[in-house]
Parts: C-alpha cells; sequence; structure tokens
C-alpha cells in the first residue's frame, strides 16, 4: 500500500526542553536523566535542576542508553561506558579520515 | 510472503536450548546492534535478529512457530495454513523501545503473530475508543554539506505504520518535503512536530525525529561545525608566499601564503565553517607542499641548480 501525501514543514531549530518536558518526549522518570548527569553522559545546559536545559543531542543520547540497556541486556554504567568509547571512536574515525584525505592529495 | 527462518537467523538448529538462543542472540545483538556496529545492513540484520528472539525465546511462539513444520526454507514463499488464527493470543513487545526504528517486524511475523498485538492496539472494537498519544517515530536523512550549511529543502520517502480502517496495522510509504535550516550538523535530530504515528481515539499524533547524516563531501572534510580543506601549493608559492584561491563552502575566498611555508601547516579562517549559534564554525586550510616531477630536461635541470644553490642536510637530525 502506497499513500502520496507531500507536506511542506519548516523545521523548528534546535528545540530546547526542560527536564519535565525530557521526560515526558522519553517516557522515562527524572531520576533515569539525573543518572545520566552524573555518569557525565548528558551534559545539560544550566546548573540547577530547575534551570536545566537539553537540545535535540540529549535526547539522542537517551535514546541510545534505551536502546542499548533494552537490546544489549546492560545497566546504565555499561551503557554510559557504551557511549563514552563510541563518541571516542567517532572521534577517532573523523581524525583518520581527515589525516587520509591530507596524505591523498 | 517471504517464510523466516528464524534458526538460520540465530545460526542455531531447531533443537536449540533456551540458553543457546539466548546466547546466539546477545552474541549476535552485539555484533549487528545498529549503535555498536559498522557492519553494513546492521540495522536491517539487526532486525531480523530481534524478531528471530522475540519468537524463539517465547516457548508457546516458538512452539507456533514450530508446528509451521521444518519443511520451509528462509525466503521461500509462505502462505499461512489455513487454520493459522489458531496462533493468535500473543501478547507480544514488538518494539525494541521508544526509541526504536521505522518499520518493525516482517510481514511474515505480521502474518503468524501480529493480530495479538493489534487487538491490544484497538481492544476498542467493543468499547468506545480510547484516546492515546501516537509515537514518536524516528528516521535517518543524508544531506548534502552545501546543503548543511546554506539550508534547503528536501523530501524524504518514509516507512512508516498506520492503522487502516479494519484496524490493521500497515506501512505505508510517505512522502515528506522538509525544509531543513542552514547550519544542522552530523548526528543533530529535527523535531517535526505531531509527524510521528497518529493517535488513536483523537489523541495528539506523535513527533517525527530526522537524524541528519551529512554525505562525505569531495574535497571538504567535517569537524563538528569546523570545515578542513587539504590545500596543495607548489615549492615556490610555499617558499615565496602567494595569494591562493580557496574554495569555502560560501563561495571562493582569497588567502595570502606566508612566505616559509610547509606542508601541515594550518591556516583558519574564522566564521567559515557551517553556521551555528554561538558562533560559527571555521574553516581550516592544512598545506600539502607538491613537488612536481622533472620530466623534461630544462626540469632537471631547475632541479640540479636549486641542488646546488641550496645545499641543505635535511636528515642530519635522524642520525
Amino acid at each position: 500500500m502506497v499513500k502520496k501525501d507531500l507536506t511542506i514543514i519548516a523545521i523548528e531549530a534546535e528545540p530546547e526542553l526542560s527536564l519535565e518536558e525530557l521526560c515526558e518526549t522519553c517516557h522515562i522518570t527524572p531520576k533515569f536523566i539525573c543518572e545520566l548527569v552524573e555518569y557525565g553522559t548528558l551534559e545539560p545546559k544550566g546548573v540547577a535542576l530547575e534551570t536545566w536545559r537539553f537540545d535535540t543531542r540529549h535526547l539522542q543520547r537517551i535514546q541510545r542508553v534505551l536502546r542499548l540497556q533494552h537490546d544489549l541486556e546492560i545497566n546504565m554504567a555499561g551503557a554510559a561506558l557504551a557511549i563514552d568509547l563510541m563518541d571516542q571512536i567517532e572521534k577517532l574515525q573523523a581524525q583518520i579520515e581527515l589525516l587520509e584525505k591530507s596524505l591523498r592529495v | 510472503m517471504e517464510f523466516k527462518d528464524y534458526y538460520t537467523t540465530l545460526g542455531l538448529s531447531r533443537t536449540a536450548t533456551a540458553d543457546e538462543i539466548k546466547r546466539a542472540y546477545r552474541k549476535l545483538a552485539r555484533k549487528y546492534h545498529p549503535d555498536v556496529s559498522k557492519e553494513k545492513n546492521a540495522e536491517e540484520r539487526f532486525k531480523e535478529v530481534q524478531e528471530a528472539y522475540e519468537v524463539l525465546k517465547d516457548s508457546k511462539k516458538r512452539a507456533a512457530y514450530d508446528q509451521l513444520g521444518s519443511q520451509w526454507k528462509n525466503g521461500q514463499d509462505f502462505r499461512p495454513p489455513p487454520d493459522w488464527q489458531g496462533f493468535s493470543g500473543f501478547g507480544g513487545t514488538r518494539f525494541s523501545s521508544e526509541g526504536e526504528g521505522l518499520g518493525g517486524f516482517s510481514d511474515f511475523f505480521e502474518a503468524i503473530f501480529g493480530q495479538a498485538r493489534q487487538g491490544g492496539a484497538h481492544r476498542g472494537h467493543q468499547r468506545a475508543p480510547f484516546k492515546q498519544q501516537g509515537r514518536d517515530e524516528h528516521a535517518r536523512i543524508t544531506i548534502s554539506l552545501e546543503d548543511a550549511f546554506h539550508g534547503g529543502s528536501k523530501t524524504v520517502q518514509l516507512q512508516v505504520p498506520e492503522v487502516d480502517a479494519q484496524g490493521h496495522l500497515r506501512h505505508a510509504t510517505r512522502a515528506l518535503k522538509i525544509t531543513i535550516p542552514a547550519g544542522v550538523t552530523a548526528g543533530q535530530q529535527l523535531r517535526l512536530a505531531k509527524q510521528g504515528t497518529p493517535g488513536a481515539g483523537g489523541g495528539t499524533p506523535g513527533d517525527l525525529y530526522l537524524e541528519m547524516e551529512i554525505q562525505p563531501h569531495r574535497v571538504f572534510t567535517l569537524q563538528g561545525r569546523d570545515v578542513y580543506l587539504t590545500l596543495p601549493i607548489m615549492p615556490w608559492e610555499a617558499a615565496l608566499g602567494a595569494k591562493v584561491a580557496v574554495p569555502t563552502l560560501g563561495g571562493s575566498v582569497e588567502v595570502k601564503i606566508t612566505p616559509g611555508a610547509q606542508t601541515g601547516q594550518k591556516l583558519r579562517l574564522k566564521g567559515r565553517g557551517l553556521p551555528g549559534k554561538p558562533l560559527p564554525g571555521d574553516q581550516y586550510i592544512v598545506l600539502q607542499v607538491y613537488v612536481p616531477p622533472a620530466n623534461t630536461e630544462a626540469e632537471r635541470a631547475l632541479y640540479e641548480k636549486m641542488g646546488k644553490e641550496m645545499p641543505l642536510d635535511i636528515r642530519k637530525n635522524l642520525f
């Protein structure tokens, strides 16, 4: 079944979410977020809990943690570690790509 | 529809124990998990593995699946047996998590085990439909570096689950034309409010999240918002200095190379990277001195002259 449905949408740039909004969006508890902040996996803007602001990158990390926890049956600490390592791999890969490009010319 | 051999998917024999099934799943899930894996078709493979595990880990579902018999081969054209209603009554947890991608399990799975979940999704057959918010959906789109810089519109095809008039869940293709703001970065997610799964019973639709993937560019390399360019220069340009035209995403600019430049030297064009708040990225130019080959007699003479006029023991520090 193919339904054609063309809609033109202007995307809101960088929506910022409060702790409450973030919990609602991801269907998780504030405790879950606080734990991820403690692990350093999330670094929201703002100092106090009430003024924390999250962006879509944080959202993405949370989804990643949820997926890893659920699909691979790992705990929060394991997921936080996996995410740290993935960040490092991403950085290293970008550097490799850069170096390879500068050597190829 | 195609028959799915769940045992083959997990690399198991039909006599595998529950422990073996769990072990095989865990191993393959780690191997093909889309967040972790760099394998080709990781996402597709992961879904297959998940679907197979969904069935085989549950003794009732496994028994029902085994009833279909072992004569079926993976990918073979499959028609459900006439009495296949007998397999309903399964409460499936179909989606891996709230964040899981678009499109769920195969048609085969739907045909054999899908009924119960749908029963759950619209219990409202007998009762008045309850109000329920639609699911958020996630998808990935690939855009060019130019689009990321300038912004632009792009039409994307999305596979979206949809509940039809009979209450069956189907996959429909939806085309969405999307305006991408200038300065999106790789991995960034854009939220399209209310473009996810429609709500039930008058509930609000979920949101659609689009993850931006930026295509590798022929000359530029991206690091966050910074753009890198390797700029080849000739030896005399490096030695004497020069003014050189350099491409940037915003158009060509003239760059001054100071005398005595070397390979690896970095120049920064402030604010010439991807736009963004609070500050736009920069463009970095990495110089690379190119040594032209000596093909003709005159060219050879030039190099020989250089060798005589500019004696330098460049390797003395190696010993």
